[in-house]
């Protein structure tokens, strides 16, 4: 087993927090803690939404390992599988030769929730956003029909890969497009309730809560800004999107 | 008081946190915590307003509130993140965030007088976001840091 070895197992893990939606103090601390279960002291890490990357001694020259981040999803129960993974094998309840079957273990666990559900929890999460500023029966049937469709179209389009970006964009269109031809045909009064509560199962929440978390930790700082500069966009586009359906529909 | 309406915004906060949840992935287990913290943050801001506190103070209670409801209805050593960030985000300015933005694509295109209605719109729409999200980010802060001194749980190191 070469020296880079325990640094090699311990950023498999870590990433696995990073690609699933997790927040870079949570991977840093899942990072240190697989170490520890190879008795190794901490290495200096840098941790960026692009890559990772953690230098080690190896026979006596230091040696840097890159690991690219690539496209960060969200699967918390990936991302928890994780953490308690390396919480084991930090405790010495996981044999460091067994680690490689616990890894792939935890790179197979899905999400917890099927499509059907997702694309209830996204319409009813809409219409009941809708409900806030006072009941509205229109207000409500429609944010659920246009959540619901532009939600279908998004799973449709994760699955097929396409970028964030584009997929927001997109989705964002459709629902706020049905939104605003039921607000045309006075199905509703509640007309900028009605349009936001459209497209909110789209609202940025991972990435404003890992970029919280990463900017207060201090340690993290940038890595956090950054989180919070990428769902600021997110926010934009949506609301390019809305706006978008408004003057073209209404 | 209107004790009804106050109840029924707070079962709508808390339906939206465990929505929120799910869409965010969140364990099973996490969901019903989430529709608890989401329902207690709304409620204590609520009444807090109906009897006669600002809006900015009540949400910063509520947040803080929502921290401690958290802490003792999940039995975990780590309370995880997604469950505070689900339950508190009903009290946030998403509708101000929306309406800033809408309203500063607007200005660029507007004149006279409807410029100067869209403008103070804007501006009263980016301070509420600023105020609102400062006494929720006031508001967590504090009751973290109340949990921490009191019990040691930690918070934001879970998922």
């Amino acid at each position: 087993m070469t020296a880079m070895h325990p640094v090699e197992r311990a950023l498999d893990v870590a990433l696995i927090v990073m690609r699933n939606g997790g927040s870079t103090v949570l991977a840093d601390r899942v990072f240190g803690n697989i170490l520890k279960g190879f008795k190794r002291d901490k290495v200096p890490t840098v941790w960026r939404l692009d890559f990772v990357a953690a230098t080690s001694i190896v026979e006596g020259r230091p040696s840097t390992i890159y690991r690219p981040v690539g496209v960060i999803g969200i699967n918390l129960v990936r991302a928890s599988g994780a953490a308690r993974l390396s919480e084991r094998v930090a405790r010495g309840e996981i044999d460091t030769a067994a680690l490689d079957s616990e890894i792939e273990r935890v790179k197979t666990l899905g999400v917890p929730y099927n499509r059907r559900v997702m694309l209830a929890a996204g319409a009813c999460t809409a219409a009941v956003f809708s409900q806030f500023p006072g009941k509205d029966w229109g207000a409500l049937g429609i944010s659920f029909v246009a959540a619901g469709a532009g939600q279908f179209l998004r799973l449709l389009l994760q699955a097929r890969k396409m970028p964030v970006a584009g997929r927001t964009f997109v989705c964002g269109v459709l629902s706020a497009c049905i939104a605003a031809v039921g607000l045309r045909l006075n199905l509703s009064q509640a007309a900028p309730w009605t349009m936001i509560a459209s497209v909110v199962y789209m609202v940025p929440g991972l990435p404003l809560i890992n970029g919280f978390i990463d900017a207060l930790s201090h340690r993290f700082l940038f890595v956090g800004l950054e989180r919070i500069a990428n769902a600021v966009y997110i926010f934009l586009i949506l609301a390019v999107a809305t706006a978008f359906a408004s003057t073209v529909i209404m | 008081m209107d004790l009804v309406a106050v109840l029924v915004n707070s079962v709508l906060a808390g339906l939206l946190a465990g929505g929120l949840g799910i869409l965010l992935t969140a364990p099973l287990r996490y969901i019903a915590p989430a529709f608890v913290c989401g329902f207690a943050g709304c409620l204590s801001r609520d009444l807090l307003v109906s009897c006669g506190a600002s809006q900015n103070w009540s949400t910063a209670v509520a947040a803080a509130f929502l921290v401690f409801v958290a802490v003792a209805i999940i039995r975990e050593p780590t309370v995880p993140p997604v469950v505070l960030f689900s339950g508190v985000l009903p009290l946030g300015a998403a509708s101000s965030m929306f309406n800033a933005i809408m309203d500063l694509m607007r200005v660029s295109t507007l004149k006279g007088e409807a410029l100067n209605e869209a403008a103070v719109t804007l501006i009263a729409s980016a301070g509420r976001v600023f105020t609102v999200s400062l006494a929720i980010v006031l508001g967590l802060g504090v009751g973290l840091a109340f949990v921490r001194f009191l019990g040691r749980r930690k918070v934001w190191e879970g998922v």
